[in-house]
């Protein structure tokens, strides 16, 4: 079972999953331990196949909005935003402005729970529970401001081909500004205990580093690229919905350890905070909704910026009912690759906060599996070219 | 003498198997929430007993199964021997003794992690050595230089003084083991639930469980009332036996609510690297200060507080 080190003994080997405590989704990690310390890993994922892709060619255009909704529970605006953008710039559909503004808040709102949700869930990693009670509390009201907006917590059923369906009321917006002025200050708490709480600085300062040169070589993206100082945001870049209204600063740190992690995920929150009140604000008025007629045949491919980093959807139709095909590539699966350099040399007792220090999802990465004489099997690079599995 | 040992050994349980249920109240208040039932523990155990004790297949099966049974057994002797709320059930009370049961529950642990089969039990089990190791030595030193003082390893004449009026340093160095003797936050590492899935529990379940766990339980208590004994000593045997219990329960409740829940909730766990190091310097260097000036005839208790009496 074990390889024989230098020194004669024999590594233990470690798995972590594909059902673990650490894990809130399956995925298999293979540490092999030397003592405490973890000098090599291999991991394996594609345990939560869903044939999302599939079944989005499989039902009418309009239905598909509300399946791209649920690929995540968490990333459950900005998947569906990124679609309906698709379908938009495939028919040249004009949205209203209002439209936009809205869609623009609903995508900070899921920013700042998502956010806390990580901070959240790294408390618990390292058992420090009260912290998890603590985040996820306060995560409560933004939920609550959901519910408020759309009548759900999760699935919003925001977006509709050609704008979107839940307008905002006078009221709401007044409400929901004094909810984000009390959530701005439950944000500048939560950063202050990992700045200043020897705990979290013990088990995060150093732990998990990934290095520039390794976030960009390995492709990084979202907040795990920005805490290793890479300033890459797709809101900033691609200026989607609202974003090319607002001056937003792609917020970064030097280290790429737990900590940075978790103070650009804060600044963030910081910055969705702002920038959501800035959109209440400036909400403009007019209908929230176009109609649209035929969807021609076409092709369109764009970037949002997922809580988790950047989220890529290519869309082609071909003038019937149907979608031609359907690609997603969700953050996820970029920043799988930068675990090796992370998990390597690092101490068993880090393997939780490491696995969850770039947030991962898995359910929304695997797009596909390949099942051969009933078992799995793993397709390498070239296999997949070749095309010969 | 009979009325005695089963008096000693229910009050165990069920103050072992309440404070449980205190300490999580006092934990889940201080992270917003409810919390359980106080008696939530009770039933616990009781339906893990109810159920079914797997063995896996297992390289030792009678070590495996006999870890749990070696836990709870060895505190329940040491819940005679130390003076719980009057003098020691079976009689005189041996210190190095109770010293002794008291590490058999981590033993208990170790032996049966080991004999799990799991490579989580395997990790548990190492983690549990080193961190036994790390808070006896100043738990130890510290007993010892209260048995110099007293004169006496015999329990029922050390708890004739409260010693932590005479040497507090010593006190303040076994108070601070009672949370890595707990093993709850940010010393439960050999069980780490989110690391290694809870270690050496790993592989148990119904009756084995409920032991193991047990075990544990009383292994908090009793190490509690050691402290409460030779600390506290005449405070808690002053009065009629049945307000001795009461001061007894609420000084250990009042040490597991300030030492061991107020640990868990407010911070996370750290790295078994870092608790040698962490019981090794400060608490260690307490208990040999005193140990040193005791031993150098310097009273400086007496000397500051001279005048008070004490």
């Amino acid at each position: 079972m074990a390889d024989v080190n230098e020194r004669g003994f024999a590594n233990l080997k470690v798995p972590i999953g594909p059902s673990h405590p650490a894990l809130e989704e399956p995925a298999r990690f293979l540490f092999e331990v030397e003592g405490e310390k973890v000098v090599n890993v291999d991991y394996e994922i594609g345990y939560n196949h869903r044939s999302i892709e599939r079944l989005c060619q499989e039902r009418p255009l309009s239905k598909v909005v509300y399946l791209v909704e649920r690929i995540c529970g968490i990333c459950s605006h900005t998947h569906p935003l990124n679609h309906v953008e698709r379908v938009e710039d495939i028919a040249d559909i004009e949205v209203p402005e209002r439209a936009k503004y809205i869609r623009t808040i609903y995508a900070e709102l899921e920013r700042i729970h998502s956010h806390m949700l990580w901070a959240g869930i790294a408390g618990e990693e390292i058992g420090y529970h009260t912290l998890f009670m603590y985040t996820w509390r306060e995560r409560e009201k933004v939920m609550d401001l959901f519910e408020m907006l759309s009548g759900n917590r999760i699935m919003h059923g925001c977006n509709t081909i050609g704008g979107v369906k839940w307008n905002v009321a006078e009221e709401q917006a007044k409400s929901a500004v004094s909810v984000l002025t009390y959530l701005d200050t439950a944000a500048d708490k939560i950063t202050k205990a990992v700045l200043k709480d020897s705990n979290i600085a013990e088990r995060g300062k150093g732990v998990g580093s990934l290095s520039r040169e390794d976030a960009v070589r390995l492709g990084a993206v979202g907040p795990n690229a920005r805490a290793s100082g890479v300033p890459e945001d797709t809101r900033v870049m691609c200026k989607y919905a609202a974003y090319g209204d607002f001056d937003l600063e792609p917020q970064t740190a030097k280290d790429g350890d737990v900590v940075a992690q978790a103070l650009v995920r804060l600044a963030e929150i910081k910055q969705s905070i702002w920038l959501t009140k800035e959109l209440f604000a400036n909400l403009p008025n007019g209908p929230i909704q176009v109609e649209y007629d035929e969807i021609p045949p076409g092709r369109s491919v764009g970037r949002t910026e997922a809580p988790r980093g950047e989220l890529i959807h290519y869309t082609e139709t071909n003038g019937t009912r149907f979608f031609e095909r359907i690609k997603i590539r969700s953050p996820t699966l970029a920043n799988i690759p930068s675990y090796v350099p992370k998990f390597l040399g690092c101490q068993i007792a880090d393997i939780p906060i490491i696995a969850a220090s770039i947030d991962p999802c898995f359910s929304c990465t695997d797009r596909m599996t390949v099942i051969k004489d009933g078992k799995r099997k793993i397709v390498s690079a070239r296999e997949l070219k070749t095309g010969r599995i | 003498m009979i009325a005695s040992i089963v008096g000693a050994l229910v009050y165990a349980f069920v103050a072992a198997l309440l404070l449980q249920g205190i300490r999580r109240i006092v934990v889940a208040h201080s992270q917003f929430r409810k919390g359980p039932s106080v008696f939530q523990a009770f039933y616990d155990f009781f339906k893990l007993m109810s159920k079914e004790s797997l063995t896996p297949n297992v390289t030792s099966p009678l070590l495996f199964n006999l870890a749990p049974i070696l836990s709870v057994a060895s505190m329940l002797v040491a819940a005679l021997i130390i003076p719980l709320a009057s003098t020691s059930a079976v009689g005189a009370g041996d210190l190095i003794l109770v010293i002794y049961l008291l590490a058999i529950p981590p033993i208990a642990l170790i032996l049966g992690g080991s004999a799990s089969g799991s490579p989580y039990g395997a990790i548990g089990a190492a983690r549990e050595v080193a961190l036994l190791i790390a808070y006896e030595t100043p738990f130890i030193v510290a007993m010892v230089t209260v048995a110099l003082a007293a004169g006496s390893f015999q329990l029922n004449t050390i708890s004739t003084t409260a010693w932590i009026s005479v040497l507090p340093l010593a006190a303040i160095a076994a108070i601070w083991t009672l949370p890595a003797a707990a093993a709850v936050q940010p010393f439960d590492i050999a069980e780490a639930e989110t690391e290694i899935v809870s270690g050496p529990y790993v592989e148990y379940s119904g009756p084995n469980l409920a032991l193991l766990k047990l075990g544990q339980w009383l292994k908090i208590f009793l190490y509690a009332s050691l402290i409460a004994a030779v600390f506290f000593g005449t405070a808690i045997y002053h009065f009629q036996p049945a307000i001795n219990f009461v001061i007894q329960f609420v000084i250990i409740a009042l040490l597991i609510s300030a030492f061991i829940a107020f640990w868990q909730a407010t911070t996370g766990r750290t790295r078994v690297t870092r608790v040698l190091k962490y019981y090794w310097t400060v608490p260690t260097t307490l208990a040999i200060i005193d140990l040193v000036l005791y031993l150098a005839g310097v009273r400086y208790m007496h000397f500051l507080f001279g005048w008070a009496g004490l």
